[in-house]
């Protein structure tokens, strides 16, 4: 079980001056700025639980991350894994064994051996028993499919698949929770299809706890059952998928261009579209649906039939997108409570 | 420490060895160097002794100095550290922070596998280019006063400054904690010890006192003092007391090392992986 108790964690920014001469003094400044990365996060997570831990970039999700992984100390506040501390040192070891991490922007292969000695020299650091490796290693391999570069050295693999490598690595000592940091950055749709389902596969065969940051709400929505929203290092949401999808809806962005600006009041007013946006001069038009109102197909088949379309582009929405949602959604909320109690009060 | 913790830490001088033999031109880019190194220097020393009137220079002979420089060129191809690489490689490229999420010392696994990276230094090194070596000497410039137990005990006294070596190379490799300007870092201790260590010139050329001063630190260890040894120039007891300074600077740097480094890390751990 994961705990995190009111986890804060600043870092201390020197205030830079503007060109060569502010440079220069920052030099001999000690001013600084606090910025607060991860600002009052509590949450737990149960064995076997998936959670998809999502928010904007520079959100905090990766410091907490290095939190539970215990390569930061949190400024104040209390990270327990199964009761254990990941950042004190005589907590530390026996916290890292019970833990694996994957960074996709990252390694923890050995650059100059083949794939085969990295194992082998994991196996010693985690003191995996002889017959476990044998297993796993024969598991994963087929698994992920690593067998063609399996005595390949790591410098010359593809990122697939280091990142299959590397998650195959992160696997080996059996951890019971695995950490897993935008682990399909910059793959193909396929490739990042196979990770994820081979992810998906090892979580449950393994019953491995599972913390994920993406920002591929597809990966989530396969991998996980609950969504922690961070912004600005504080909790915006915590709960299932089905209350993201149900707040959020299944939406999907249709994008065309036209050689003229057009006239969209004769679609709106037919069609259950959410929202119309226009860029580049009116040329491009974007019209935003809710996929479970208004099938895809239709909307295409009016929009051909209605206009002279150059392009279209379809689009899901990202995170930044369900974030930006469910922050306005939070916020009125709090606007309605305020307003409530000022109503009460009154 | 523990019998399978050390076997934890010696599947580090493994694949140190190991990675060592991933780049064949690497290996033949130090026999070169150390090639060119040797050939200068005795070139260079044998016109300082067509203009000397005296037979010996800092008390060597020529035949003597040819060998120095010839093993001092190999010991400081096989001795150098890999550590402070490690280190810059690994906070530049971000790898640190997975480094250390490992249930291992860091500075273990970077002390482990630089052994390894030794004993491939050594054998596909250091062996063969210290025999012809020798034997150029001993049959070519007459050479004589090489033992076989002097040679035999060179071996634990360049492993010991080759760990003296990395224990200083991982003091100042530190510093890739706190500045990205590690290129100067490296050159500077380089260059420091490079010249107080006898690598460039043997240190009995250099002033008395400044021989007192130097004998006072560790860097006769690193490599005058193995070099010495080989050539068969140091007395029994010499060659004891030797050894027994030797280690207790080899622990001291590290203590040292030690003490920096738990500073250092919560540097890191401050600004993140």
């Amino acid at each position: 079980m994961i705990e995190l108790i009111n986890v804060e964690k600043y870092f201390k920014k020197p205030i830079r001056g503007k060109g060569v001469w502010g440079m220069f003094k920052t030099l001999f400044s000690r001013k600084h700025t606090l910025v607060k990365a991860v600002d009052g996060v509590s949450f737990t997570v149960g064995d076997g639980e998936a959670v998809g831990y999502i928010g904007a970039n520079g959100a905090g999700k990766s410091t907490t991350i290095k939190m539970m992984s215990g390569i930061l100390t949190p400024t104040r506040g209390e990270i327990l894994i199964d009761g254990k501390r990941p950042y004190k040192s005589r907590e530390r070891n026996a916290v890292l064994k019970t833990i694996g991490v994957v960074f996709g922007q990252k390694t923890q292969l050995w650059y100059d051996l083949p794939l085969t000695e990295t194992y082998d020299l994991l196996r010693y650091i985690y003191d995996v028993p002889e017959a476990d490796y044998k297993r796993r290693i024969g598991e994963l391999t087929e698994l992920l499919d690593m067998k063609p570069f399996m005595d390949a050295p790591v410098r010359t693999l593809s990122l697939g698949q280091r990142m299959r490598a590397d998650l195959a690595a992160a696997m080996l000592h059996n951890p019971k929770t695995l950490f897993l940091d935008e682990p399909t950055i910059g793959l193909d749709v396929l490739v990042k299809r196979k990770l994820i389902e081979a992810i998906n596969e090892l979580k449950n065969q393994y019953h491995t706890t599972l913390i994920l940051t993406t920002h591929a709400m597809s990966d989530i929505e396969l991998l996980c059952d609950r969504v922690i929203v961070l912004d600005a290092g504080k909790i915006l949401f915590d709960g299932s998928l089905e209350k993201v999808k149900h707040m959020f809806g299944d939406k999907r962005n249709v994008t065309i261009q036209t050689p003229a600006p057009i006239d969209v009041s004769a679609v709106v007013d037919k069609y259950e579209i959410e929202n119309v946006s226009t860029d580049g001069d009116g040329l491009l038009t974007t019209f935003t649906i809710d996929a479970q109102k208004l099938k895809i197909d239709v909307l295409l088949d009016v929009l051909l039939k209605s206009y002279k379309v150059v392009d279209i582009k379809l689009s899901e929405t990202g995170i930044e997108q369900v974030v930006e949602k469910i922050y306005a959604d939070v916020k009125s909320d709090d606007d309605a409570a305020i307003e409530a109690e000022g109503g009460a009060q009154a | 420490m523990r019998r399978g913790a050390i076997k934890r830490y010696l599947i580090f001088t493994k694949a140190g060895f190991q990675t060592l033999m991933a780049y064949r031109g690497r290996i033949f880019l130090w026999f070169v160097g150390a090639l060119i190194s040797a050939v200068l220097m005795s070139l260079l020393w044998r016109a300082i002794y067509s203009f000397s009137d005296e037979p010996t220079i800092g008390g060597y002979t020529y035949s003597q100095m040819l060998l120095y420089v010839i093993v001092s060129a190999v010991m400081f191809e096989v001795t150098v550290s890999d550590t402070m690489g490690a280190i810059v490689d690994d906070v530049r490229y971000g790898q640190i922070g997975m480094r250390l999420m490992k249930p291992i010392s860091y500075r273990l696994q970077l002390c482990f596998t630089n052994i390894g990276n030794y004993l491939g230094r050594l054998l596909i090194f250091g062996v063969p280019f210290m025999t012809a070596g020798t034997l150029i000497a001993v049959y070519g410039f007459g050479l004589t006063g090489l033992t076989w137990y002097n040679i035999l005990l060179f071996i634990p006294a360049s492993f010991i400054a080759m760990m003296i070596n990395e224990a200083y190379d991982f003091l100042f490799g530190q510093l890739a904690f706190r500045t990205h300007a590690m290129f100067g870092v490296n050159s500077m201790s380089m260059t420091i010890s490079g010249f107080l260590s006898g690598r460039m010139i043997p240190l009995s050329v250099f002033p008395v006192w400044a021989q007192k001063v130097l004998n006072c630190t560790p860097f006769p260890f690193m490599m005058s003092m193995p070099v010495r040894l080989y050539l068969g120039v140091m007395s029994t007891n010499d060659v004891l007391i030797s050894f027994a300074v030797a280690i207790a600077w080899l622990i001291a740097i590290n203590i040292i090392g030690q003490l920096c480094y738990k500073t250092s890390v919560r540097k890191v751990v401050v600004f993140g992986g």
